[in-house]
């Protein structure tokens, strides 16, 4: 600790800059204050969920686990959720309560449904208090924990089913056991170094045996293997002392993934599903003697579909027989396997996680591709939670509508667009969809506001037109003699910034269309390695084939034409290729030799061409479908001939996209699976943006040209906006070298509220508009706790307008400074509509105002603007009008507060008077009430504030027809200005009033 | 202000061990210490303290009685009409013309027993011997300063963050969690700033409070009173008035009848419903 800082509080303010080393570097890196994302959803396309857990004995209250989007807990039912693992790994394993201390949570991180887009988990955490502070409790290299069980009469003992790594061979994986809590965790089932537990139930009497099914499985970038020799189903009897493998019932040869589950009702009864060579053998399996052996049921497509992103089983804790099955659909068994029934009733398809609270058997949580939901009557009619933002882009753009819309493409959920804020929030009827199926880049045509470019999964893109709904298929097809085209399961188009006409779009050759993709020019050759051992999708899954394109590979993944010459750009494939042309697909170069340090193969996520100089350009790379968990960043300055490598010292989680700012080229924006980091010196630092903004994946970015927005897509989490970039923008070395600098942003436009659609009760997700207020940003190189710190706002004739909390980090402060006066000093009222209207208060004139910050004994000035707002449909002069008319009620207001207050003082001076002589005090007496009776004459004090108001007096004319005036920006009506100037006449005989009474009570005084 | 200034010197010797080193018991200790020691924090019975409050970007004139063990009150002026939280020991009510609320109301039992639950004496202090726990997490950086993170587990089972500023010990923000209402869960965030002697105490001017990452409310305090007279009266639930001590109901309008008798109130404090009297403004 430097010993400099312990001083008296009130020399802090003086005390020696850890900055001052500043000068021999260009490293920046600051804290960025109170700089905020805010998020806009959406939850209507909520995202996928992993796993749920609730308490028996209290079902309202239940835990939600998301795929890459956290824990949400809700104790209504789902009225309303709380994100309360934020500060943690987002993507969720299995979350289990112990039941006999319910606010006793554990958390096994890392999604068990191993889809080509799996995120990855570190290990797992413990809560003692509901989800207010969780610990990490260690198996931190599991990346993948499926089961998490509660030994029901040993809080101590906990099971946890590590899956494991997904890319590559791991040794931490297995059966773990801690006996003290988590404190010691023993691997007391490990299998082989390829193969994960995936599901683990416990006896529901004899808590000492457990069945553990493994499973043998692996993902490269190209291919999926389901099934090995590894896998197979275990039973112990003691605690995972000694194991035996069940095989009795089950099939022969190689077994895959496996959910096994005993009814919490009957233990003697247990449920298995089973994949395995044979077809007609796949399905769903019952035991009746406690899991020592099975039989086959049913071999119907609920029950055999996609083992590994659906094997899971949750039996009825009230009834063995009723059994819940994830799946392409929900489907349910009564009678134990015979006959299962398929849920429909608009529930999300794809589901992973099923509650059901023991006593309470109509009562069912599930999860699923698309969100939650909640049946009351055991499983056939669902409602959606609509506010849980979980959705998972893949990309992100924006237009230059005014408020700016944002578009994207989620997993399984399509491709939508909002706008960036809309009234009363961007709430879920602002979403709308442009196309189905999985979504990624989805663009709006730059100059056309009708036409939306959006692709479904394998390279499936579709020009879609906003006036009827209609979408046209423009994917480009081989000519005769064409080998196959290979498109990325996420497959990229790109928009030229120099015709707006123009697009790209990526298979294993570069297409380029001139109109709109109505016709399709190859322009280049094949850009990937065309390694055919590569290309293997149609046989990819293992024992179950699933070709759905997610592996296809040797394809173009990321494609930038340089802002600066469309002549050059730039190509990067998922079989580790970088490509680069400089004469608009005349020829093409491999760069990828000149990159230091990249292993070989590793997926080209993001290439940025520079904004600013055409030879520079930012490239990540992702090498976590090998195993490589390392973050690669680099930048070229000389069109790619010799690259630098960022250090990832500070940067936590493999890239996915880099964005160059628009206006300061040293400040960048870095995208991980783990978050958002920024850099202000050109990419030598890194510093992770954690404000509102959760570790969650970053896939892409978009940066508002117009409005100098952030827009962050996530993969779990929906879409944040950082509003206002001019903050970092200006942050120089000089800057950190003062105490306290201003940020000079650009004149704050004075916009006026709009009201949204308030009745739809607590269950809709409304994402936050951006501020209405003036900003005021200024960098305090210390946090400011010791002695006064004051912020003031002047006009221009030097008048104090307002005066305001300062902000007080160390870092970027953003003050909002309310357009508004403040509120005049009233009489009182208890008339509701009266009391509004002196509490709205007139706008703050459009010109320029001086802030003053007093820190201490120092001063800091700067000038602000405040600017009409340009989209205003109402001419200046009614504007003026209104304003004018306003501030004349606004005076009003003030003055009859100071009559009112004048003559209560009177009241109570002449009532308490102490003169004894009695003709004197009886004429102090009439005095003070006449005083009284006049005060209480201008205003009306009757009533319950609702419908039992008293008349109106005085006070209450004034303020109604200053509500009604102040809620239209335009001119007022004749009516409305008349009876202004009734009021101000009026004013004036209360004045006259006031005067008599003052000359009187003098007078009386004096006697 | 010199007890305050030896008691900084004194921190300034033990803050030189290393960060990591630091105790629970050292946080705290160091923490009362540098705002003007155990002894002068004992001595302390009551406060006053008045400002200027702003929500939603409107500034309030505010004033926050508190009292030992645990009566507190808290007054806002909003045009003319007051609005007042109250806890008197065992009751707590509040006046909220802006919720319908217009006379003394109680709050309900949920609301009733968390207020139980606060003290006017600061939480930490001899924390053991009230039977909490304190248990020191990951330091955190808060508004841009390193702090220390202390978990304090209340008897009841209660429990808030302190983030104690590692340069100087005091705490700059404190988490707690609502437990009743619809806000139940939801994290509240208090920052402390522009702190400030008053007398022997170093005592925060600036609070800001973010409920679920939110700015819900800013205060700034002008003046602070230590050990002011206060009379427990004023924290009372405001009881039914008799009947004939209403001097200006009797006179000209007749008691509405319908009203309930909790919804009355006493014509001492707080002021906006003392009149029950109707005259037709247009008679002047």
């Amino acid at each position: 600790m430097n010993s400099k800082n312990i001083l008296h509080p009130f020399f802090l303010a003086i005390t020696l800059s850890p900055f001052l080393n500043l000068h021999a570097q260009d490293s920046i890196s600051i804290s960025f204050g109170n700089l905020w994302a805010r998020s806009i959803g959406p939850a209507v396309m909520s995202g996928r969920i992993s796993t749920i857990d609730g308490v028996h004995k209290t079902p309202e209250i239940f835990y939600v686990g998301a795929a890459n989007g956290g824990i949400w807990k809700t104790i209504s039912g789902g009225a309303s959720f709380d994100p309360v693992f934020d500060d943690h790994i987002q993507s969720i394993g299995d979350i289990r309560i112990d039941q006999s201390h319910p606010d006793t949570v554990w958390v096994g991180t890392g999604e068990p449904w191993v889809r080509n887009s799996v995120s990855i988990g570190d290990g797992i955490y413990l809560t003692r208090n509901g989800g207010k502070t969780w610990t990490h409790m260690g198996l931190g290299n599991t990346e993948r924990i499926s089961k998490v069980l509660v030994h029901p009469r040993n809080s101590a003992i906990i099971y946890s089913a590590v899956l494991g790594h997904l890319w590559n061979a791991n040794e931490e994986r297995g059966v773990f056991k801690t006996e003290d809590f988590g404190t010691s965790w023993q691997l007391v089932k490990f299998v082989d170094e390829n193969s994960g537990c995936a599901d683990l139930t416990m006896h529901p009497t004899h808590p000492d045996t457990l069945i553990a099914s493994f499973w043998d499985h692996r993902r490269s970038p190209d291919f999926f293997r389901s099934g090995g020799p590894g896998s197979g189903l275990h039973k112990t009897h003691d605690g995972g002392k000694t194991w035996h493998e069940i095989t009795q019932g089950l099939p022969d040869g190689q077994l895959g993934r496996m959910a096994v589950e005993y009814a919490p009702s009957d233990p003697n009864v247990v449920y298995l599903t089973v994949e395995c060579e044979k077809k007609e053998e796949k399905g769903f399996y019952k035991s009746t003697d406690g899991g020592e052996s099975f039989r086959f049921i049913n071999g119907d497509f609920g029950s055999t579909v996609r083992p590994f992103y659906f094997a899971r089983l949750t039996v009825d804790p009230n009834n063995s027989e009723k059994v819940y099955k994830c799946g392409l659909d929900l489907t349910i068994t009564e009678n134990g396997g015979e006959a299962f029934r398929t849920v429909s009733s608009g529930v999300h398809s794809d589901i992973h996680a099923i509650w059901v609270p023991k006593g309470q058997p109509k009562y069912v949580i599930i999860g699923t591709d698309g969100g939650g939901y909640r049946s009351l009557d055991g499983g056939f009619l669902f409602e959606m939670f609509m506010n849980l933002p979980l959705s998972q882009f893949y990309h992100v753009s924006v237009d230059d509508d005014v408020p700016f819309n944002v578009y994207g493409g989620l997993q399984d959920n399509g491709s939508w667009y909002a706008p960036s804020s809309a009234a009363g929030g961007v709430e879920n009827s602002d979403w709308l969809v442009s196309n189905w199926g999985d979504g990624f880049y989805s663009f709006r045509h730059p100059t056309d506001p009708n036409i939306i470019y959006s692709e479904s999964q394998g390279g499936n893109i579709v020009r879609h037109d906003r006036r009827d709904g209609q979408s046209k298929d423009i994917k480009p097809l081989p000519r005769e003699g064409d080998a196959k085209f290979r498109f990325n399961w996420n497959a990229p188009i790109h928009l030229s910034k120099h015709n707006p006409d123009r697009l790209y779009f990526g298979a294993q050759y570069l297409f380029k269309s001139d109109n709109r993709g109505d016709s399709w020019q190859k322009i280049s050759p094949d850009l990937t390695t065309n390694d055919t051992s590569r290309q293997r999708q149609a046989r990819s899954g293992g024992l179950s084939i699933d070709n759905s394109t997610a592996e296809n590979n040797t394809t173009i993944y990321t494609i930038g034409e340089s802002p600066l010459n469309d002549r050059v750009i730039w190509v990067g494939t998922d079989d580790g290729l970088l490509q680069l042309t400089r004469d608009g697909g005349q020829n093409w170069t491999n760069v990828t030799p000149k990159i230091p340090g990249l292993p070989r193969f590793t997926w080209c996520s993001y290439i940025e061409p520079s904004n600013h100089i055409e030879g520079v350009a930012f490239v990540t790379f992702d090498g976590h479908k090998q195993g490589d968990k390392e973050t690669y960043v680099y930048k070229t300055m000389d069109f790619g001939q010799s690259w630098i490598r960022f250090s990832s010292g500070h940067i936590n989680g493999y890239a996915h996209v880099i964005k160059q700012d628009l206006v300061n080229d040293q400040l960048l924006f870095l995208g991980t699976e783990f978050g958002l980091y920024i850099s202000l010196d050109g990419g030598l630092s890194w510093k992770q943006f954690a404000n509102n903004l959760p570790g969650v994946a970053v896939r892409a970015m978009a940066i508002h040209p117009r409005d100098h927005s952030l827009v962050i897509a996530t993969h779990g989490r929906g879409i944040y906006i950082l509003d206002d970039l001019t903050p970092l923008r200006l942050i120089t070395t000089e800057i950190l070298e003062s105490s306290l600098a201003f940020l000079d942003l650009p004149p704050s436009v004075i916009r006026l509220p709009k009201s949204g659609r308030p009745f739809g009760g607590a269950g809709n997700f409304i994402g936050e508009n951006p501020s209405l207020s003036a900003l005021i940003a200024y960098y305090m190189q210390k946090r400011h706790t010791f002695g006064k710190m004051s912020l003031e706002v002047f006009d221009e004739e030097g008048q104090l307008i307002k005066e305001l909390p300062a902000g007080k980090s160390g870092g970027i402060n953003i003050v909002e400074l309310p357009l508004r006066l403040p509120p005049p000093k009233a009489a009182p009222t208890k008339n509701r509509m009266a009391l509004a209207g002196s509490l709205i208060t007139p706008a703050l004139l459009e010109g320029n105002y001086q802030v003053k910050i007093t820190k201490g004994k120092e001063t800091f000035v700067q000038k602000i603007t405040l600017a009409p707002d340009q989209e205003s449909i109402y001419p200046e002069a009614d504007r003026t009008l209104q304003q004018k008319t306003l501030k004349i009620l606004y005076d009003l207001t003030n003055e009859l507060g100071y009559i009112y207050f004048a003559l209560e003082d009177m009241h109570k001076k002449a009532s308490v008077s102490t003169v004894d002589h009695t003709p004197l005090k009886a004429e102090l007496l009439n005095f003070a009430k006449e005083a009284e009776k006049y005060k209480d004459s201008l205003v009306s004090l009757e009533g319950d504030f609702y419908v039992a108001e008293g008349e109106e007096a005085i006070r209450e004319e004034i303020s109604h027809l200053y509500y009604s005036i102040s809620r239209y920006p335009g001119k007022p009506s004749q009516q409305q200005i008349r009876k202004t100037q009734i009021c101000k006449i009026n004013l004036a005989r209360s004045k006259d009033v006031l005067m008599n009474l003052k000359m009187k009570q003098n007078r009386s005084m004096k006697n | 202000m010199k007890k305050v200034l030896t008691a900084i010197i004194a921190v300034f010797l033990i803050a030189v061990v290393p960060t990591d080193a630091q105790t629970v018991d050292e946080i705290i200790s160091n923490y009362l210490e540098n705002t003007g020691g155990k002894d002068a924090w004992k001595s302390l019975n009551s406060m006053k303290m008045s400002g200027t409050s702003s929500m939603q970007g409107m500034e309030f004139p505010i004033t926050i009685y508190s009292k030992r063990p645990n009566y507190e009150k808290l007054e806002v002026e909003v045009q003319g009409m007051q609005i007042v939280e109250a806890y008197d020991g065992t009751t707590a009510w509040s006046i909220n013309p802006f919720q319908g609320n217009t006379t003394a109301t109680k709050a309900d039992e949920e609301m009733n027993k968390e207020a139980a639950k606060k003290t006017f004496e600061d939480e930490l202090l001899d924390y053991a011997a009230k039977g909490h726990q304190v248990e020191r997490l990951d330091d955190a950086e808060i508004e841009g300063a390193q702090t220390f993170q202390l978990k304090l587990t209340k008897k009841t089972g209660d429990e808030q963050i302190y983030y104690f500023d590692q340069e100087n010990f005091v705490p700059i923000m404190i988490r707690v969690f609502a437990n009743a209402g619809p806000m139940k869960g939801a994290a509240i965030e208090t920052y402390l700033s522009d702190y400030e002697e008053v007398q022997e105490l170093m005592i925060p001017h600036s609070i800001m409070q973010k409920v679920n990452g939110q700015t819900f409310m800013q205060a700034t305090m002008k003046s602070i009173e230590l050990n002011p007279e206060i009379d427990d009266q004023i924290f009372a639930f405001p009881a039914v008035p008799e009947s004939t001590e209403e001097k200006k109901m009797s006179e000209e309008v007749p008691v509405k009848k319908e009203m309930k008798p909790e919804k009355k109130m006493m014509d001492d404090k707080p002021v906006l419903i003392e009149k029950k009297k109707k005259e037709d403004p247009k008679k002047n």
